[in-house]
């Protein structure tokens, strides 16, 4: 059906365009000749000013440490590699009985690994690693002594709580994965590195349960990993929509939490977590509909306050996503819906105001969002004055010149504040709110009801992974509500672990028990 | 193509919601008039012939498990099955276009006066048509989460309505016989056309669905019998005289600071003709291209889409027909056939078929 | 890329083409409030009472002054209801906005000769409530229409309190537009109306009285019924919540707190003899109680005050039979509803005379008090003697 449009959409793509591709030189092997690999290394990365080279002779053989300024520990460099090795003394010192001494003998570092080609070597040096290369030899050796700065660990920005751990994922992926280590003690629990972008190069690191994850889905997410065609991959939202089943949806399948703790919790559930270096923000797959109702304060509070909290940010996702549209819609189609003094207010504020009433509210909206992403990239000295120009533009001058009506102050401020009780739908629930205004200003209840029912059937044809978004509401799973519409007690919960893949209507196979909690590769 | 999975749950709510649509558009100037008493009898008895036939239907489908009635006609033979093809689409069309042409009058009665319906009905196909396309799981799904706000706005309503109630308009049921209850039943089933719907869906349900079948004739027949009840009981007379009675019935409910609950009705009304259509386009989809071996749907969808367009301005512009298109359906011909002569026929056959292919014989 | 502008552009045009279903700003709507009909030589005169945020202080900044007037009365007279509403809106260049109408008030004319044209009309507007309270008042309309009330933020307001506490309490009865239209298109019944009247106060301000009840009769007559009258009709009906009585037995006065709580109409043929029977059960609270010779009410006066009450609720209701029997005779108490349903062979026979035939009716009384209550200050003065 939509076929043409893609084929239109597909012509517009310029001739000049090139698909990401891996560049042929980088899979050369060392020669074993040191100093025609140094040369060679010199040319692949243009000579690069960050590259460092140290040629030193131990035990009369030549060798060369590579590595990149700023990205090694020097006083671990110095203390635990250099100083053993210019002391060692080998009874007929050959290239190959240093590699075995390095190899077998001592322990130059906690990860050390071996390679065999210059795109490797770059991958090592390039992630901080330092590299021995070995005259004589055709491998060379890589030892973790990264010593490169990163942010410290401190609270995440975008998912706060009141109760609850205040650690959250920084930039480095290997800092990542110490945090989730630390909170699941188990080791069914597995982190496997992967790497995206041919060009980049990021490291990614899945995080499942070997006892919970399904086989299925392991594998789709690692064939999707690997059919991922880009460059760069800088931040994990390039790589979200290849995950999503339908790219094109308002709603999006894939999860992203700061949170060590909420991915824990959901790689408990039997999904997988995906922690991408370069961003602090993990992904988790597959992810529903309700989850973005939930959050670890909900699992720390009573359950009676938790079930309310619920409550109150589902009625918060409608109130923002259609208060502005309904206000529109029954001022304009339904005003017999107004109790009798509402109504006389509404009418006296909109009588003197010269725009129609969804011109309003576009309007309104509009500078709203300018003033909200303005507070975003604006430097912090600067950003408390935005908050006074907004409050005078919108709450003062815009009443007071007759631009606008009071009770529409009202709902734009209802409405921003309510978008904020569920952060991680307010991408969805900013588009929806302008949509629902302006099929309200145009139709009515009539256009408003309309649009909510194809939001809707777009949110229900969501199958993350092969498992409905809007599963377990519906398909129903009365039991499986228990965290969903309420938040029963951790007795009730504890008693049984919900795992994702055995959800109603999930197309997904549960774990193979046969495999002794461990998945086949 | 991978043929979709649909809830037992959601296959109800489907139902459900579709005959709903019937219900919530009743008025008593299109049919003849009978009194509340003998209404109410009528529907319960029809909700027992209902339940005879979901028995029937599962008698039929049970004796190859995984088809549903079309595959039954092309077992007994393919020029039967593509007939039965055929008609089962053209069904499906006219329902989506008498549904269409009723949500249009219903609109442009009580709540847009001045809109012309060549705005609404497109407006309201493309939306249908975007759902029809999104796929069977998609609509259904979104089904269940609205019968159940459909069900809590009624209990709304007919809380409010409660204090409303006088018992002096309850008529006994028999007092001029049984010839009103019995046409009144008799049009409960003719009416009764989602049947023809559970008869295409069933291998497309997880779960025990005759038991889902006997679900949504408990509850349509149940909404039915609410909805006569309180509007009778709370309107009197007064109902004889509006086109939209139960409309006119919830206008006149009030709740805290709402003091008409009509526009409700209204919203939940788009909602549920949305899915109805959504539901009757997909199958009519679906069976067209049963015709050409399973494939070719998404053209065949907007080939129906076209097509119900064209009906319904035609039964939007003009009266007379789409009161003619509503009769030909409470007369009881399309269900008679569909709902009733076919899966009797297929069942006396296919059980022969089936004696005949048992080891033994 | 240039297909993407114009589609882009088209669609930012589009909020301001008025491309759409045409809705109306409030500011283009004329919010009534309150209509009355008039039927003269003809023609309908309809007055509206319509809400005027002009007349309020706010503006656009704030709510309006709710201490002011804020309502405007514009009238016009044509051959149909909706040529008048037609004429009203140019005059004012406003759409005429029924939605949240509260009133329908008919003037004396309008009850008598053009009822159902009027309950025609409003019935089949999709804006109308079907709850709207209609009066029949004593005289014009427009002058109710026009009275200008202070209490609530449009006079209207005020008028429907006053009229919802008095058919509360029983003293007129609920004739909204859907129950007006029913009894109308009902056979044998007629429809009974609150009945409203004017009044000028001592300062020259008109005052709304709230007079009983009016039943339009045949030959375009109307026979009206007294606030008492109107009371012992709604206990025929069974629509009264609660009511307040004062009950006089010699020189002391008690004033009862009356709630119904089961009511029951029956009909009954005894030898050819048409007899309803009237079943009710009522509650009450006796709160203040006058004496002249002691201070404190007493458990042993509540025979005496049950069959004060008794007899007080069964002369009120007769008092209201009697006047419906014999200065109509009109069929306001739902009579012929309740012979359709339990004697359907006699209703049968009689529907086309009735309520010609209510002359021949018999009432049969059975009230049940059961006080409650005595109030703080009662004593048990059961003395041993």
């Amino acid at each position: 059906m939509f076929r043409w449009l893609k084929n239109v959409l597909r012509r517009d793509i310029r001739s000049s365009y090139q698909a990401p591709a891996a560049d042929p030189r980088l899979s050369e092997r060392l020669s074993g000749v040191l100093l025609d690999d140094l040369v060679r290394l010199r040319e692949l990365c243009s000579n690069t000013s960050d590259l460092l080279v140290r040629q030193i002779t131990i035990s009369g053989i030549p060798v060369a440490f590579v590595m990149c300024e700023g990205m090694f520990n020097l006083q671990t460099l110095t203390e635990i590699v250099i100083e053993p090795l210019t002391a060692l003394q080998l009874k007929e010192p050959t290239p190959q009985k240093l590699m075995e001494w390095m190899d077998q003998k001592t322990l130059l570092a906690g990860d050390q690994k071996e390679f065999l080609t210059f795109g490797e070597l770059f991958a090592f040096i390039m992630s901080g690693f330092v590299v021995l290369l070995v005259d004589g030899m055709s491998k060379g050796t890589a030892l973790g002594i990264q010593g490169f700065s990163f942010r410290s660990i401190s609270e995440p920005s975008s998912e706060t709580n009141v109760r609850g751990s205040r650690e959250g994922f920084v930039e480095a992926l290997r800092i990542n994965m110490t945090m989730i280590r630390r909170r699941l003690k188990t080791p069914h629990l597995k982190l496997e590195l992967l790497q995206v972008g041919v060009k980049s190069r990021t490291d990614l690191c899945l995080v499942y349960r070997t006892d919970l994850v399904s086989d299925q889905l392991l594998e789709q997410v690692r064939y999707r990993i690997s059919q991922i065609p880009l460059d760069n991959v800088m931040e994990s939202g390039y790589l979200q929509p290849f995950f999503d089943s339908r790219p094109f949806s308002i709603f999006t399948g894939v999860g992203t939490t700061e949170r060590p703790d909420t991915m824990c919790a959901k790689v408990s559930e039997g999904r997988i977590g995906i922690l991408v270096d370069g961003t602090p923000f993990a992904l988790i797959l597959p992810f529903l509909f309700h989850e973005n109702f939930q959050s670890m304060d909900d699992y720390a509070n009573r359950p009676y306050y938790a079930t309310f909290i619920r409550w109150l940010k589902y009625f918060s996702f409608f109130m923002t996503i259609l208060l502005p549209g309904l206000y529109v819609a029954i001022a304009t189609f339904h005003p017999e819906l107004f109790p009798d003094a509402l109504l006389f207010n509404v009418a006296t504020s909109e009588e003197g105001t010269p725009f129609p009433l969804v011109f309003e509210a576009l309007l309104i909206h509009l500078i709203y969002e300018i003033m909200r992403e303005a507070g975003l990239r604006l430097p912090r000295p600067v950003g408390h004055a935005v908050s006074i120009v907004g409050a005078l533009v919108i709450g003062d001058a815009a009443v007071t010149a007759g631009l606008i009506g009071t009770p529409m102050v009202m709902v734009v401020a209802l409405t921003a504040i309510s978008s904020f009780v569920v952060p991680s739908l307010y991408e969805p629930v900013t588009v929806l709110r302008f949509v629902f205004i302006l099929l309200g200003g145009w139709f009515g209840l009539f256009g408003l009801t309309l649009g909510l029912a194809i939001a809707g059937v777009n949110l229900c044809a969501i199958n993350p992974m092969g498992i409905p978004a809007t599963t377990p509401a519906s398909p129903l799973s009365l039991y499986s509500m228990r965290d969903t519409l309420f938040r029963w007690s951790w007795r009730q919960l504890g008693e049984e672990n919900l795992v994702v893949t055995d959800l109603p209507g999930s197309e997904i196979d549960p774990r193979e028990e046969d495999n002794h909690g461990s998945t086949t590769n | 193509m991978v043929q979709p999975r649909i809830d037992m749950r959601q296959l109800v709510a489907l139902l459900f919601l579709s005959r709903v649509f019937s219900v919530l558009t009743l008025s008593p100037k299109q049919e003849n008039t009978v009194e509340n008493g003998a209404a109410l009898l009528g529907i319960a008895l029809s909700g027992i012939v209902c339940l005879i036939l979901v028995l029937l239907y599962q008698k039929l489908l049970s004796l190859y498990p995984g088809d549903n009635i079309l595959d039954c006609c092309y077992r007994m033979h393919p020029l039967f099955g593509k007939f039965c093809a055929l008609g089962f689409y053209l069904l499906c069309v006219s329902i989506t276009i008498s549904t269409v042409g009723e949500f249009q009058y219903f609109l442009s009665s009580a709540i847009y006066p001045y809109v012309s319906r060549l705005l609404l009905i497109p407006l309201f196909l493309l939306a249908v048509l975007y759902s029809a396309y999104m796929g069977l799981e998609a609509f259904s799904r979104l089904s269940l989460a609205l019968g159940v706000v459909v069900l809590l706005s009624t209990l709304l309503v007919i809380v409010s309505l409660s204090k409303d109630l006088s018992f002096v308009f309850l008529l006994p049921p028999l007092r001029h016989g049984w010839k009103p209850v019995l046409q009144v039943a008799f049009q409960g089933v003719s009416l009764n056309l989602e049947l023809v719907p559970f008869l295409l869906l069933v291998p497309m349900v997880r779960g025990k669905v005759y038991r889902g079948g006997i679900w949504f004739v408990a509850l349509s027949v149940g909404y039915y019998l609410i909805m006569i009840f309180y509007s009778s009981l709370t309107m009197g007379d007064y109902a004889l005289s509006q086109v939209f009675p139960i409309y006119t019935m919830m206008a006149s409910a009030q709740v805290v600071l709402i003091q008409r609950l009509d526009s409700l009705h209204m919203a939940l009304w788009v909602f549920i003709a949305f899915i109805k259509c959504s539901l009757y386009l997909y199958l009519s989809a679906y069976c067209a291209s049963r015709l050409f071996q399973g494939k070719h749907r998404g053209k065949l969808l907007g080939a129906s889409v076209v097509a119900v367009l064209a009906g319904s301005l035609w039964v939007s512009g003009d009266l007379a027909a789409l009161m003619w298109l509503h009769e030909a359906f409470v007369d009881g011909i399309p269900f008679l056939l569909a709902g009733v002569g076919i899966p009797v026929v297929l069942l006396l056959f296919l059980s022969h078929k089936k004696k005949k292919e048992a080891p033994g014989l | 890329m240039r297909r993407w502008i114009i589609l882009l552009l088209l669609a930012l045009v589009l909020p301001l083409s008025g491309c759409g279903f045409s809705g109306i700003e409030l500011k283009d709507r004329l919010i009534v409030q309150a209509i009355g009909v008039d039927y003269q030589d003809g023609n309908y005169h309809v007055s509206l009472q319509v809400f005027d945020p002009d007349d309020g202080g706010g503006g656009a900044q704030g709510a309006f002054d709710a201490s002011k007037p804020n309502n405007q009365v514009y009238e016009a007279t044509g051959k149909t209801m909706a040529d008048t509403f037609r004429q009203i809106s140019l005059q004012t260049g406003k759409t005429v906005f029924l939605g949240n109408n509260q009133l329908i008030v008919l003037g004396e004319d309008a009850v008598q000769k053009e009822l159902n044209g009027v309950i025609s009309f409003f019935s089949g507007s999709h804006e109308t409530r079907p709850k709207t309270i209609i009066l029949a008042c004593d005289g014009k309309a427009k002058d109710i229409v026009g009275l200008q009330l202070e209490q609530g933020i449009v006079p209207s307001d005020a008028m429907e309190r006053m009229v919802g506490l008095a058919q509360e309490a029983g003293l007129t009865p609920y004739s909204t537009l859907m129950e007006v239209a029913r009894a109308a298109n009902s056979l044998g019944e007629t429809p009974l109306l609150a009945y409203v009247g004017s009044e000028e106060k001592e300062n020259g301000e008109g005052q709304l009285q709230i007079l009983g009840g009016a039943a339009p009769i045949k030959d375009g007559d109307t026979l009206y019924f007294s606030q008492l009258e109107i009371r012992g009709a709604e206990w025929i009906l069974g629509e009264v919540e609660q009511t307040t009585m004062v009950l006089e037995e010699g020189d002391n006065r008690y004033t009862a707190v009356v709630q119904p709580v089961y009511h029951q109409l029956r009909p009954k043929l005894e030898g050819g003899q048409l007899i309803f029977t009237l079943r009710l059960d009522v509650v009450c609270s006796i709160p203040e109680a006058i004496y002249t010779q002691q201070t404190e009410m007493e458990f042993s006066h509540i025979p005496l005050l049950t069959q004060l009450i008794e007899k007080e609720i069964e002369q009120e209701a007769d008092m209201a039979f009697r006047h419906a029997q014999q200065d109509g005779p009109t069929d306001v108490f739902r009579f012929s509803k309740y012979l359709d349903r339990y004697l359907p062979e006699y209703w049968k026979s009689q529907q086309d005379s009735w309520p010609q035939e209510m002359s021949n009716l018999q009432m049969e009384w059975d009230i049940r008090v059961d006080i409650k209550s005595l109030g703080l200050t009662a004593k048990n003065r059961i003395e041993s003697k």
